[in-house]
């Protein structure tokens, strides 16, 4: 488990992550999500053990991850912009890493490698910058480490490869109970792997949730209230997030397990009344009007 | 296989690949990959020491040997002495070899780190199992694999080359060695620094200034420290300029001083009486190795990764670094404005003013890469200037008193002091291994510890300053070095009024610890030591020059005695009649023949006695015999125009002459007995001629070939030229000469 508590780093006179704390189980993909500049690579970086906090801690298995060799051996980082040695080519990286990563699979490697296409005598500088995202994912799964952080890792990849690479990640965890953990300012493209989802904003955490429990606790109702009392009886009876009226079609975000608000709407008079799943855009525009802020302009503007 | 079986063979599969692993994370194995990176900078170094070692060796032995083809046996005995010395000299004593090294250390240093400034390196590496005491262990050993492999393999291929020509020794051999780790220690104490360079800043263009700073700032402040301090304190020792490269922290300067001793194949002294030894030297060099190496271990440690592309690491060392930079340019600007202005203080503060101004508008830029910011951090820039000026001043007006002070007594433990006209001893010293020591044997000996008498001579100094007009004076220098208790010395240029004090300089020039040590022939052993194997007489008139033929040991002993009796009073007041060029060998090894010179008093009966038994009579110096040689004398008188400033004194020489040629034999004796010899009359004090503008020229046939004039240039002892000169020298107008009958 990783843990972060009241993790604050400063450049210059700008908070770039200011009292986060986090906690990111074993065994849950964790999506970390924000706008540019919120601190997310920052954010990462500590958690990698690169740059030390100006101020809380960070924990990788109870142990402080900050020049400490054995907290960082269960860590693989895959920033934004991987780096491979001048004139390198994939043998070169696999023997370099074997020698810092204890649990380095090298068949693995290799067999990757030849299922992605790529040639393992060709230098790397000569990919695509697809190809050496693809070859640093690769690095980074035959490090055999606990977690990998990847930084913006699927920009750049184009979607079967994404695809590909998330039924890969999915293999891992199941295997060897790999806990990746993945920043990205693209919510669509975490939402169908992430189980916990932080939003960070202007270097603080704004929510860090289990997107299941999230979309198991939050239900988007449409329907058409038989009179204007039972749709105040229904106002009383729920935890309505948000509602939105047209017409006589009324929508709303409510908490509460589908079955919970199906029993509710059983006691009701409606003409119709669907309770459907939001996706994780909507989630977290319900959750953050909650906690003040508006996504929209968050995430979307 | 049973399931128990099944589980022990997979528990042991397992620790063997555990074992695996583990040893693939050892040490070398990180050395060999770092290695791999680079190879580059292994390929520099090599080249650097193959065309330093064997490929100079081969061409300059090959070109020595092409010029002693046709030979015999004496040239190529020759021959072989020349391809030693260029052997010995490569291996031992190279000064161009520790500039390879410095550049190469710099090189290995900054590639090795250089990964510090590039974010994508950083992350990579960072992000790593590997501790930074690990990494930073992995790359500074591989920067010391890359220096000692290559300078090795070449030195060894050197040796091959040496050896094919017959200049390879076992002594070759050993010096290298000790050479070699003399280098190593200076390439570490290099190496770290550049290291310490990359590490306090965050791109490679800082990094390089930074080193810069780092090998050169101390000597620069000591270097500006010490011209100020000469040009403002009139109490300022000559000897204290040599302070400037007691350095504490220059490598350079240590492994300087190494090649000076290795080229004196012995010891290296300083005016400061230091004694370097190869042992001090590498003791020295070794600490600062070791200081650089710990301090660039810490700032690894505590360097922010985030850290790339700033041009300082730490913060808090920006402000620290511009202070630092801004008070040595300053001063140093405002000293030269000062004096090129002609030592104008407004003009040297305004000096002060444009200098920080500009210094900081570099150092902003550098910091920060936009000509804006230089309206920026204008708090240190002001603290820098107002401190530019207040250093200034306190050198210009002697703040700190100075020059009104001299150090307590109870704090002195010895003196070394120069009495006017005593200095002449000071040369030519050796020591009993052969060792020369040019000029500061007696700075470094004469240990006075009799204070009272010196400190009462101090007592009646004259209280100069800068300021006094320094013309119509009535004292005279004395050179004074004061030894601590602590072990520091302090070198002062004292006044003294020596006519008031001569009975306490009398008894200065009677204390053993003054005669001992004065000239090495007064040395209590110093007939044991050498063997005095002849003696020349030469009274400086007529290029008369005589081996005296006297038992030699009797010479010395004779002189000792005469100085003994002497009193200083006579070498203050008197030339000196004549000087005695002593040529020895050392007892221990006859091959240092060295030379001593003394002078010779008129009271020096006993000396004065021996040389007349060797039939030279230094009274009869302008007997018949030279004087009916004399064909003319030319008495000249140059055109001074004494300009007095405020501070100094300055004369402008005129290209105007005048000159009196006499040729009536009648006058010459009475010209002759006033003058003194060129080479006596700096040996006399109160006597010495100030009246350099008269010269007087002595036409003789030449004593060789009889063919053409031989000139002895005198000059007018003071207040001696005789009446009817000045007036015949009145009637001609500068610029003309005319022959007096």
């Amino acid at each position: 488990m990783i843990t972060l508590t009241n993790v604050s780093k400063r450049f210059d006179d700008v908070w770039a992550v200011n009292q986060v704390s986090l906690t990111m189980q074993e065994g849950n993909v964790f999506g970390l999500i924000g706008t540019n500049g919120a601190g997310k690579t920052t954010l990462l970086r500590m958690v990698a053990g690169i740059m030390k906090p100006d101020g809380g801690h960070v924990l990788i298995d109870d142990k402080p991850v900050f020049d400490n060799e054995n907290a960082i051996k269960g860590v693989y980082f895959i920033p934004d912009e991987p780096f491979f040695f001048r004139n390198a080519n994939g043998k070169d990286m696999e023997k370099y890493l074997t020698t810092v990563y204890e649990k380095f699979d090298s068949t693995l490697f290799y067999e990757y490698l030849e299922k992605f296409g790529l040639d393992k005598n060709r230098k790397i500088s000569t990919f695509s910058k697809g190809m050496q995202k693809q070859m640093a994912i690769i690095c980074g799964l035959c490090a055999n480490t606990k977690y990998l952080i990847c930084d913006e890792t699927f920009d750049g990849l184009d979607p079967v490869m994404r695809q590909g690479i998330k039924a890969i990640f999915a293999k891992h965890m199941e295997e060897r109970g790999l806990t990746p953990i993945i920043a990205s300012h693209n919510l669509r493209e975490l939402e169908d792997i992430c189980d916990t989802v932080g939003l960070l904003h202007k270097g603080g955490v704004i929510l860090s949730k289990d997107l299941l429990e999230m979309k198991c606790n939050i239900q988007k109702i449409q329907c058409v209230f038989a009179t204007e009392e039972e749709e105040n009886k229904a106002m009383q009876k729920m935890a309505i997030l948000q509602k939105e009226k047209r017409g006589m079609l009324c929508t709303m975000t409510a908490r509460g397990s589908r079955e919970e608000i199906q029993t509710v709407f059983a006691t009701l008079d409606t003409v119709f009344y669907e309770v459907l799943p939001l996706s994780l855009e909507e989630i977290f525009i319900s959750e953050t009007e909650v906690v003040g802020y508006d996504i929209k302009k968050l995430i979307f503007s | 296989m049973t399931l128990k079986n099944s589980f022990l063979a997979d528990a042991s599969k397992q620790k063997q690949e555990e074992k695996g692993n583990r040893r693939k994370s050892v040490f070398r194995f990180d050395v060999r990959e770092d290695m791999k990176r680079r190879n580059w900078i292994f390929g520099i170094s090599f080249l650097v020491f193959f065309c330093c070692f064997p490929g100079y060796l081969l061409l300059r032995l090959n070109s020595i040997l092409s010029n002693y083809e046709n030979a015999d046996a004496e040239g190529l005995l020759l021959m072989q002495r020349r391809m030693d010395d260029v052997v010995s000299a490569l291996f031992h004593s190279n000064g161009v070899l520790p500039v390879l090294i410095i550049f190469l250390a710099v090189l290995i240093g900054m590639q090795g780190f250089a990964y510090l400034h590039n974010k994508k390196q950083v992350d990579f590496y960072h992000s790593q199992p590997v501790s930074r005491k690990r990494r930073f262990l992995v790359l500074w050993f591989d920067g010391v694999v890359i220096f000692v492999i290559t300078y090795w393999v070449n030195m060894l291929l050197g040796m091959m080359v040496a050896a094919v020509f017959g200049s390879m020794s076992g002594m070759i051999l050993t010096g290298a060695i000790k050479a070699f780790c003399l280098y190593l220690l200076l390439f570490l104490g290099i190496y770290h620094l550049a290291m310490i360079a990359v590490l306090l800043t965050g791109n490679t263009l800082v990094s390089l200034l930074i080193m810069g700073l780092l090998l050169g700032y101390e000597l620069a402040a000591r270097a500006i420290t010490v011209l100020m301090a000469s040009s403002f304190f009139v109490t300022y020792g000559s000897g204290e300029e040599n302070k400037i490269f007691d350095t504490i922290f220059s490598p350079i300067v240590n492994i300087y001083k190494y090649i000076i001793l290795a080229g004196r194949q012995g010891r290296y002294y300083s005016y400061e009486g230091k004694i370097y030894t190869y042992g001090n030297i590498a003791v020295g060099l070794l600490l600062l190795a070791i200081v650089f190496g710990i301090v660039s271990y810490f700032l690894y440690k505590m360097r922010a990764s985030e850290s790339h592309g700033n041009s300082i690491s730490f913060p808090k060392m920006k402000e620290i670094l511009r202070f630092a930079l801004l008070l040595v340019f300053g001063i140093f600007c405002t000293y030269a404005v000062y004096f090129v202005a002609g030592e104008s203080v407004v003009l040297g503060i305004l000096g002060a003013v444009f200098s920080v101004a500009l210094g900081h508008a570099v150092i902003q830029l550098i910091y920060e890469v936009d000509f804006r910011a230089i309206r920026k951090k204008l708090v240190t820039a002001v603290v820098s200037l107002v401190s530019v000026i207040v250093v200034f001043l306190a050198f210009r007006y002697d703040w700190i008193g100075y020059d009104s002070r001299i150090p307590k007594q109870s704090k002195v433990e010895s003196v070394y002091v120069s009495l006017a006209a005593e200095s002449f001893g000071d040369s030519n010293y050796v020591m009993q291994d052969g060792t020369e020591i040019y000029r500061w044997y007696r700075a470094r000996n004469m240990e006075i510890t009799d204070l009272d008498t010196i400190y009462a001579l101090l007592e009646n100094r004259e209280r100069i300053t800068r300021d006094t007009k320094t013309y119509d004076r009535n004292y005279e220098n004395m050179e004074i070095k004061f030894r601590f208790r602590n072990g520091k010395t302090e070198n002062r240029m004292l006044y003294i009024n020596y006519e008031e004090n001569m009975e306490l300089l009398n008894e200065i020039y009677h204390m053993d610890a003054y005669q001992l040590t004065n000239n090495q022939v007064m040395e209590e052993n110093f007939v044991n030591n050498y063997r005095i194997i002849s003696a020349t007489y030469n009274n400086g008139f007529g290029n008369v020059t005589a081996p005296i033929d006297v038992d030699m040991h009797a010479l010395v002993e004779a002189y000792k005695k005469d100085v003994e009796n002497a009193d200083y009073e006579e070498v203050y007041y008197n030339y000196p009649k004549a000087q005695i060029s002593l040529l020895g060998v050392g007892m221990q090894n006859e091959e240092y023949r060295n030379s001593w010179n003394i002078l010779i008093y008129d009271s020096y009966k006993n000396t004065i006695a021996l040389l007349e038994k060797a039939g030279i009579n230094h009274n009869n110096v302008f007997d018949n015999a030279y004087r009916n040689r004399i064909q003319k004398i030319e008495i000249r008188q140059e055109d001074y125009e004494r300009l007095r400033t405020s501070g100094s004194e300055m004369v402008s020489y005129s290209t105007d002459e005048k000159t009196a040629i006499y040729t009536n034999p009648e006058v010459f004796g009475k010209i002759l007995e006033n003058t003194v010899p060129s080479t006596n009359r700096w040996w006399s004090s109160k006597s010495r001629s100030n009246n350099d503008e008269y010269s007087v020229l002595i036409y003789t046939p030449n004593p060789y070939d009889g063919s053409d004039y031989y000139i002895d240039e005198v000059y007018f002892q003071k207040g001696k030229i005789p009446q009817f000169v000045l007036e015949d020298l009145e009637k001609i107008p500068f610029g003309e000469e005319q022959i007096i009958k």
